[in-house]
């Protein structure tokens, strides 16, 4: 290999043909430069003409200076060598201690030896390292014939024999104490002077880390130990590289890396993924632009540093990861570890899931319980297969896909797998309550439930819950009764009981026996709490104190069940509607209160105005009467009361469950008002807007036009972006596309009363509506308006006076008649307009 | 950190030793000494807390690590300090001076 020469080099003819004073000028300046060896190459040429002490001497500092120049690059054998040359050419041995000391880091320890030997007592005095340097080779492996030189020297037989025990404790795991104590018999003016402080520093590394780096800080610069001594305290040897604050270990000096980790307790391939994870391009989360790809590089180092970082772990960790990367994240994945066919339909839906393309998850879930069906006798697989249909069910909700017929055979299925579940259970009889025709699967799941659980209160409660709901009030006080040994302060068991012993006492009422009343009404007393007594239960004992002629009992208890009722509109109202049900005319009663007979008549007093609060009381006070005919009277005769108070500041919360009490109990029209004064005051209530317009159309979507549409679809984006989850449902479900019924049926109709009930001419009104109905909505939205009011466009004072409720009227009417455009013929109502609005419902 | 390294049970541990390996740890971190620690054992318990959540944890969790999180794990993992061999240390000391 040809070495490139410098520019000023010259060959040997040209420079033996130079002049004397230009190739002294030339070394001169060439030395001055730093260009020593075409220096010394002048010098010799110099001094093969002529020796002059002069040039002798000169020749012999660049000598020196080219030696120092190949030492401070580890070329100490050269360095030697110069030293050497200077010593035969220029007669000059000056500078032993530093030709000694490159001798020996040649490894001519011989030569060394013999020449330290000669001069020991000039050296000792010059160079006060280099028998720390003998002492630190001889320990090392680099010189074993070095040890064995210095092993015969008679000064050195005691402290190197000390040094070799002491490093051989310390590696055989010697206690500090006990390295301590052989440490101490190393003379203070030893040539292992600093090996003590190294070791002790080594020795107190993972115990007193503070003093190791003391004693390592210590040593001096030129020792021959400083090197090694460097390596070890930690704020040296550590670095701080990554955000969050850790240490990445970074050794200086690679080669001694693996030793050093060993020394804080890592091994080599837990070093090398600290130095890849801690790298700052590979740590912390990319935020935007090449997120993805700095994500997908950081996963990549995390596989393949799986060794340092554990198999196990880093399954786990990759698993968790891959729904947030990318496609190859998974394919890498399924590269370095083996991937069941499960797992892969599992990160695949769980990614899908995780970019919400939540409906392409389905399939991928429905997949993997395919796999897992052939193994159902295994337990986990069972449970595997539940927890999956479980996620199935989820999504299914999520996306709205969430009626009986979706989520009835998914979630029998999780109730077989995993009938320990109780969610399950309560999900599917909640899904029964809730449907149409599935009141007998209701009763029957929540019996079957409380085989399975019971003792757990919330199942006992949902069975109460569907007792009730079949009248099957006995079945209902026996759960009730269960509850109440789990939890004997369960106010809704209580009410339950309550109100069993009270269903029996109305009926004995009804026969005359005052006596069955009276126990009745004591045993519904036991499950009286004092905190709380229960105004409906003093409205009985009234009523039986009033029909045994002890109308100052009576009285007093009428009292205590207006306290009991905490709203005096409340209680006036369970007095009516409670004396009715036992057989009083609420007047008679109202005389034994000491008050004029109608003071206890809803709506005597036309000027009251009942306030917001006691308001709010009712739908709690009242939902259980919904259904019977006095409570209807009831409203009827509160109804100029309950409109006036429509447009009171309610506080949110009251006002929307008024509103779900007039929704439930089909009071359309108050509904409306109650939802319209709401919004004035509360626009940002987007509910209040789905319980206008569910009013406004009867509680039937086939009646919405296209400006209550467009209402509620921006009461929908505004749900969405408050993140109010019922409302949206609400909503979704009451824009989303139904089977078309006629409005003439109540809702909870079912199709058989319905074929019982209905008629041929019904069938047929009901034909030619749906088909002109379907016809009307097919129009453009003006021209459904310019139909509506017999072919001219109405102004929008005149639509404004009109009012909802009147512009659905004239739909109807539009309807019916017909109109020559299309809709030819005559009416197809048999008797003429008003026709029964969907608001004033049919009870049964 | 995965919930069983938070609570220092293996991976196999059940419903009981998982109870005490928590009601330990709450007790080495009540709320009202160390209320971030103990809200994330207390996350920690809540998805490994029965069979149940454990296969629910293995089948659905998804969690995107940051390097901390991987680096805190390996912190975890750090064995014993080893002493070098003699033959080791020697070689060490040759290679620095």
């Amino acid at each position: 290999m040809s070495k490139k020469k410098p520019a000023n080099h010259k060959s040997g003819s040209k420079l033996q043909d130079q002049p004397a004073a230009v190739l002294l000028q030339e070394a001169e300046a060439l030395a001055a430069k730093g260009n020593y060896r075409d220096a010394i190459e002048r010098y010799k040429i110099l001094i093969k003409r002529e020796p002059r002490a002069e040039w002798l001497s000169a020749l012999a500092q660049t000598y020196l200076q080219r030696g120092h120049e190949l030492a401070a690059k580890d070329m100490y054998k050269e360095a030697a060598v110069m030293w050497e040359n200077r010593a035969s050419t220029c007669g000059d041995s000056s500078e032993q201690a530093t030709y000694l000391e490159w001798l020996l880091k040649a490894g001519r320890y011989d030569r060394a030896m013999y020449l330290y030997q000669e001069n020991e007592a000039a050296l000792s005095q010059t160079a006060k390292n280099l028998p720390a340097l003998f002492g630190a080779l001889a320990l090392s492996n680099k010189a074993p014939g070095l040890r064995q030189e210095l092993a015969k020297h008679p000064a050195w037989t005691a402290p190197l024999a000390l040094a070799e025990s002491a490093l051989r404790a310390y590696c055989e795991g010697a206690s500090a104490e006990a390295l301590e104590t052989l440490l101490k018999q190393i003379p203070f003016r030893s040539p292992f002077r600093d090996l003590r402080s190294l070791l002790k520093a080594l020795a107190l590394l993972d115990s007193n880390p503070a003093e190791a780096t003391r004693l390592a800080a210590g040593i001096a610069h030129d020792s021959p130990y400083a090197s090694l001594a460097r390596l070890l305290p930690k704020p040296v040897r550590f670095s701080v590289l990554n955000e969050a604050g850790h240490e990445a270990v970074v050794c200086p000096r690679p080669d001694q890396e693996a030793w050093v980790a060993a020394l804080y307790g890592w091994n080599p391939e837990q070093v090398k993924a600290f130095q890849a994870l801690t790298l700052p391009a590979s740590a912390g989360q990319a935020e935007t632009g090449k997120a993805q790809a700095k994500a997908g590089a950081f996963f990549s180092q995390v596989l393949k540093h799986r060794r340092g970082l554990g198999e196990d772990y880093v399954r786990r960790l990759c698993y968790q990861w891959i729904p947030h990367l990318s496609a190859q994240a998974l394919h890498a994945f399924e590269r370095t570890f083996s991937v069941t066919p499960l797992e892969k339909l599992t990160l695949s839906a769980l990614t899908l899931e995780h970019n919400r393309e939540y409906s392409q998850a389905l399939p991928l879930w429905e997949e993997a319980l395919g796999l897992l069906k052939p193994q159902l006798h295994d337990p986990d697989k069972r449970l595997q297969a539940a927890l999956i249909q479980s996620r199935r069910i989820g999504l299914l909700r999520y996306i709205d896909d969430d009626t009986l017929a979706d989520l009835e055979a998914p979630l029998q299925q999780c109730i077989k797998w995993q009938p320990e579940d109780k969610s399950h259970w309560l999900q599917l009889i909640a899904l029964y309550r809730d449907a149409p025709d599935s009141k007998k699967a209701y009763a029957e799941w929540a019996d079957k439930a409380v085989v399975q659980f019971p003792k757990e209160v919330d199942v006992l409660l949902t069975a109460v819950e569907a007792a009730n709901q079949r009248k099957s009030f006995k079945k209902a006080a026996g759960y009730a009764q269960a509850v109440l040994k789990i939890d004997s302060v369960n106010a809704k068991a209580r009410a339950v009981l309550i109100e069993s012993h009270l269903g029996h006492a109305r009926k004995q009422f009804k026969a005359g026996k005052y006596e069955a009343v009276t126990k009745e009404l004591n045993h519904a007393a036991q499950y009286e709490r004092v905190a709380a007594p229960n105004p409906v239960l003093r409205i009985n004992q009234a009523c039986l104190a009033y029909l045994q002629g002890e109308h100052k009992r009576a009285s007093v208890l009428l009292e205590e069940a207006l306290r009991a009722a905490g709203s005096v509109v409340g209680g006036h109202a369970l007095i009516f509607l409670e004396s009715q049900q036992v057989g009083i005319e609420p007047g008679k009663l109202s005389g034994a209160f000491g008050r004029k007979a109608t003071a206890l008549l809803p709506g005597w007093d036309k000027k009251y105005l009942p306030p917001p609060k006691e308001l709010a009381r009712l739908p709690r006070l009242l939902e259980p009467y919904q259904e019977q005919r006095a409570f209807t009277n009831l409203l009827r005769l509160w109804d100029s009361w309950l409109k006036k108070a429509a447009d009171q500041a309610f506080e949110s919360d009251d006002l929307i469950g008024l509103c779900e009490f007039f929704k439930k109990c089909k009071e359309y029209r108050l509904l409306v008002q109650y939802a319209h004064h709401g919004i004035q005051r509360r626009p940002d209530l987007p509910l209040l807007v789905y319980y206008e317009c569910y009013g406004g159309v009867g509680g039937d979507n086939r009646w919405l036009p296209g400006i209550m549409e467009n209402r509620l679809e921006q009461a929908l984006e505004q749900a969405k972006a408050q993140g109010d989850e019922r409302t949206r449902r609400l909503l979704i479900h009451f824009l989303s596309e139904r089977p078309i019924r006629s409005p003439f049926f109540m809702e909870d109709d079912d199709e058989e009363n319905e074929d019982e009930n209905e008629g041929e001419d019904s069938k047929a009104l009901r034909n030619s509506l749906d088909e002109r109905m379907a016809k009307f909505q097919a129009l453009p939205e003006a021209e459904q308006v310019r139909r509506v009011f017999n072919g001219r466009m109405p102004s929008p004072q005149e639509l404004e006076e009109l009012g909802r409720e009147g512009f659905l009227r004239k739909i109807f009417e539009y309807l019916m008649r017909g109109d020559g455009e299309g809709d030819e013929g005559d009416s197809p109502f048999p008797f003429p307009f008003p026709f029964p609005l969907p608001s004033k419902p049919r009870r049964k | 950190m995965t919930p069983f390294e938070m609570l220092g049970v293996a991976e196999d541990a059940s419903d009981t030793e998982i109870k005490q390996a928590y009601l330990q740890k709450i007790r080495d971190y009540p709320p009202e000494r160390a209320p971030q620690q103990f809200q994330r054992i207390r996350e920690a318990y809540e998805l490994i807390q029965t069979l149940h959540k454990r296969l629910e944890y293995r089948l659905f969790y998804v969690h995107e690590p940051t390097a901390a999180d991987i680096i805190e794990h390996l912190l975890q993992q750090r064995g014993a300090p080893q002493r070098p061999s003699c033959e080791a240390l020697r070689q060490a000391l040759a290679a620095s001076l």
